[in-house]
């Protein structure tokens, strides 16, 4: 099951994402899909394994339309439209967002600058090299705690750099 | 009451499975707390690069929710392991001291003190050794010297009660009623600060150098100490601080992790 989550969480939030614009609801409603799932799994072919897909993102629909129905919210006609709504294909990144995603990584870069010696080496072999924690440890020889401790100041650090909330356009600090 | 630490520790990997299900319940009503949570999501986005794509922690963390709630995988319980390691080992570290002390007459063993834990020794003429984290040292017999392999501590040495010497490989220094920190944590160098009375620091050549409160002084190997230089104390008074803060956050998240478990259960 874990492996069919990974594989497929994509194409769930695909779906999921067009349906709400919070974070937390849009993780609520992808985690009653894999629920869903994992109840009708029966209903699966599994000599048909290039269905599942279809299969996997009707079902991500109808959940998303039924919870939204249960929220007591209206659904626009694009999403109520089956064919938009489950067209899951990716568009191609634009070059609003490639110069966007260039710009934020000059931001980062910046704050990365900005960091002390130790910090910034975190900073770069967790958020940068994707590093797990284990592999931090191992590298920068701190303990599991010191990682979760850096890690959690490294993003309030970043929630107060005032380039990078304006850049995601955050606002104010609270 | 809105859940912002609770937050903050989750997207840390900091927060059992109790306070987890706590929170997103919480969440599920709470607004303002959920724009903080959406906040969080996108920082931790935009710092693996892109704001837009669901970082590895994401899936993973749906992985083991959907996984739980299935009993595909049994629910953890809370990790008790690394609090109890490190108030055990301060513990234990305090016992063999003691221990040693009572059985071994003349020459006492090297102690080592962890990277997660500190010791506080009460000498048999008052004088208070606080060890702080990663220091290797024994004591004489008489309880009137310690030697410090490496590592650092703070000599709290009661007045009237005889002298007491910190000897390290490069500087030796000795004191009547005060309190001061020897620091050894760098091969190497030998550094004494004073906060309170005076010390007298000599090292492998030249005279004595005499240290006097908020002053400190630098020992290499094979010289002689350096010219006393100004020093302000708060550093020293704050390490020990905060490993004490830290070790009663421990505590009672320890005890805010066993009382989930229980109304958990």
């Amino acid at each position: 099951m874990a492996e069919v989550i990974r594989a497929f969480t994509p194409l769930v939030r695909s779906i999921v994402n067009r349906f709400w614009s919070s974070e937390f609801e849009r993780e609520e409603a992808a985690h009653l899909v894999w629920l869903h799932a994992y109840e009708r799994r029966a209903d699966v072919d599994p000599d048909r394994h290039a269905s599942f897909a279809g299969w996997l993102a009707t079902l991500a629909r109808h959940r998303s339309i039924d919870r939204l129905r249960k929220q007591g919210r209206q659904i626009g006609p694009e999403l109520d439209d089956p064919q938009r709504a489950l067209d899951v294909l990716p568009s191609g990144e634009d070059a609003e967002q490639s110069l966007r995603r260039k710009e934020l990584a000059g931001i980062l870069s910046v704050f990365a600058s900005k960091l002390e010696p130790g910090w910034r080496e975190f900073f770069e072999l967790y958020f940068l090299k994707d590093l797990d924690y284990g592999q931090v440890e191992e590298k920068l020889g701190i303990g599991m705690r010191r990682c979760k401790y850096m890690k959690k100041v490294l993003v309030e650090k970043a929630r107060r750099h005032a380039p990078l909330r304006q850049a995601l356009g955050l606002g104010g600090v609270s | 009451m809105h859940v912002r630490k609770l937050i903050e520790r989750y997207f840390a990997e900091d927060l059992g499975p109790w306070r987890t299900k706590r929170m997103r319940r919480h969440l599920g009503a709470c607004e303002a707390c959920r724009a903080y949570y959406d906040e969080q999501v996108r920082l931790m986005r935009t710092l693996r690069g892109d704001p837009n794509t669901a970082t590895p922690e994401e899936t993973e963390r749906m992985v083991l929710r959907v996984s739980t709630e299935l009993g595909l995988q049994k629910e953890r319980v809370p990790r008790m392991k690394w609090v109890l390691s490190f108030a055990s080992l301060s513990a234990v570290v305090c016992l063999f001291v003691l221990l040693m002390w009572k059985l071994v007459p003349g020459e006492t063993p090297w102690l080592d003190v962890g990277t997660e834990a500190t010791a506080v020794v009460k000498t048999k003429l008052g004088t208070e050794l606080r060890v702080y984290p990663n220091s290797r040292y024994r004591l004489n017999a008489a309880e009137s010297e310690l030697e410090l392999a490496r590592g650092k501590v703070w000599c709290l040495v009661k007045p009237g009660q005889g002298g007491f010497v910190v000897r390290t490989v490069e500087a030796r220094a000795s004191v009547l009623g005060t309190s001061f920190v020897v620091d050894r944590r760098k091969e190497g160098r030998t550094e004494v600060r004073v906060m309170k009375g005076k010390v007298e620091v000599v090292g492998r050549k030249g005279k004595a150098v005499l240290v006097e409160a908020g002053q400190r002084t630098r020992v290499a190997v094979a010289s002689a100490a350096e010219k006393v230089k100004t020093y302000i104390a708060k550093q020293d008074r704050s390490e020990w601080r905060r490993f004490w803060q830290r070790l009663g956050r421990d505590i009672s998240r320890a005890a805010e992790d066993i009382g989930d478990l229980i109304l958990g259960q």
